[in-house]
């Protein structure tokens, strides 16, 4: 359906901007536009019910333009004819259960017309959220519970055949945190997934990409709807020997915080997942990266930082950092 | 089940997204008025919405959105729908 600004005639269909949404009506004639609730501009739009009501083109348009609806070819087979349509209005009358995204002006007209349920804006709206980026950070310390069994079994068995029960809890407790970001990043639980593991050893999931780092007490996972990698290590307190500096960084890079240099190219590293590590080869100014402390840890996040949220989990409740 | 708070850090996520002008994350309260006290626009009250039911995978099926007033109305739905 494309929209011009015409004269109207009996049973089009007809629309008017209200602020940055359209509202839509059935026109019969100058005194007799079929609505279903009142145009968003309207004192009584907020707070009241809506019902399918009858107003005049003033009330309908409240000073802007009036666009008409002409069907496309498609469409037009598919449409009922002009007295039915108007008839579909009138019927309905009186009707209320107005909802914003399952049953509003435009899904009314759609009704009367075609008999079908349609709102652009609606599918334009939803389709711009799923495609929104994700990069969910969620940080807690190693709280040293019981080891239980994790899904998958591959990565269970990995787990249960470490030998040093520190690592071993690490793990365990790094993909259980894991669990926990998927089911509450995308509310999905992690038996709904399935696994993988590359040649380099590393873990892939095939409806998320996610990254996993464990440093002393802290355990870090990130969870994205695209490629992220995340670091975290505990600070040294000591000086970094020139001899370290020039194994891990650029000539660029040597008078930067250490820590600060040494979590972004392990996480740009993971985002990148790419090869065997060299961080004389990542380069921190290609990339776009997130640094931040916690108490005496350095991390860094590598990915779509628009979409990024990091959290500290505690009690099994994840806070905002 | 997610908590209160939980919930709310969630809807905070949504709202920054829904905006077009920034908002203070402390300022977000469960007494703060959802189309004054943030400034949501149509198409961002669209946003909000359509992003609370699939973040928490609930319809608003039964209820005209307008009603809901405060965050805390938001939040009172979600949890009895979860």
């Amino acid at each position: 359906m494309r929209f011009v600004y015409k004269k109207p005639t009996k049973g089009n269909m007809i629309r008017v901007k209200a602020g940055l949404i359209y509202h839509y009506g059935i026109y019969i004639d100058n005194n007799n536009i079929i609505q279903f609730g009142p145009n968003p501009l309207d004192e009584s739009y907020m707070g009241k019910e809506k019902k399918v009501m009858v107003t005049d083109l003033k009330s309908f348009l409240k000073d802007s333009k009036l666009l008409v609806g002409i069907p496309s070819a498609s469409e037009q087979k598919k449409m009922f004819k002009k007295e039915e349509v108007i008839l579909n209005a009138k019927k309905r009358i009186g009707e209320s259960g107005y909802n914003i995204i399952h049953n509003n002006c435009e899904h009314f007209v759609y009704e009367c017309m075609f008999g079908y349920k349609k709102c652009s804006i609606a599918d334009l709206v939803r389709k711009k959220y799923r495609n929104r980026n994700i990069l969910d950070v969620y940080i807690k310390k190693i709280s040293n519970e019981n080891i239980k069994d994790v899904y998958p079994n591959t990565r269970n068995k990995e787990i249960k055949r470490i030998k040093n029960k520190k690592v071993a809890q690490e793990k365990y407790e790094a993909w259980e945190l894991l669990r926990f970001a998927i089911k509450r990043t995308f509310n999905m639980d992690i038996l709904d997934l399935t696994f993988h593991k590359s040649k380099m050893g590393r873990w892939y999931s095939n409806k998320i990409k996610f990254s996993i780092s464990h440093s002393n007490d802290y355990l870090m996972v990130g969870v994205s709807n695209k490629a992220c990698g995340v670091d975290i290590e505990k600070n040294k307190g000591k000086e970094y020997t020139d001899k370290l500096k020039r194994k891990v960084c650029l000539k660029k890079e040597e008078n930067k915080d250490f820590m600060e240099t040494w979590t972004k190219k392990e996480s740009i590293f993971k985002y990148l997942s790419d090869g065997l590590y060299n961080p004389l080869k990542i380069d921190i100014s290609k990339y776009e990266t997130y640094t931040s402390k916690l108490n005496d840890y350095t991390y860094s996040i590598c990915g779509k930082l628009d979409g990024l949220h990091i959290y500290l989990v505690e009690n099994d409740e994840a806070k905002r950092l | 089940m997610l908590s209160r708070n939980e919930i709310i850090e969630k809807l905070k996520d949504i709202l920054v997204s829904a905006n077009d002008k920034p908002i203070e994350l402390d300022n977000v309260t469960e007494d703060k008025k959802i189309m004054t006290d943030f400034g949501l626009s149509s198409v961002g009250m669209l946003y909000m919405v359509i992003a609370i039911e699939e973040t928490f995978n609930i319809e608003f099926g039964d209820v005209d959105i307008n009603t809901f007033v405060t965050l805390k109305d938001v939040v009172d739905y979600i949890l009895g729908k979860l």
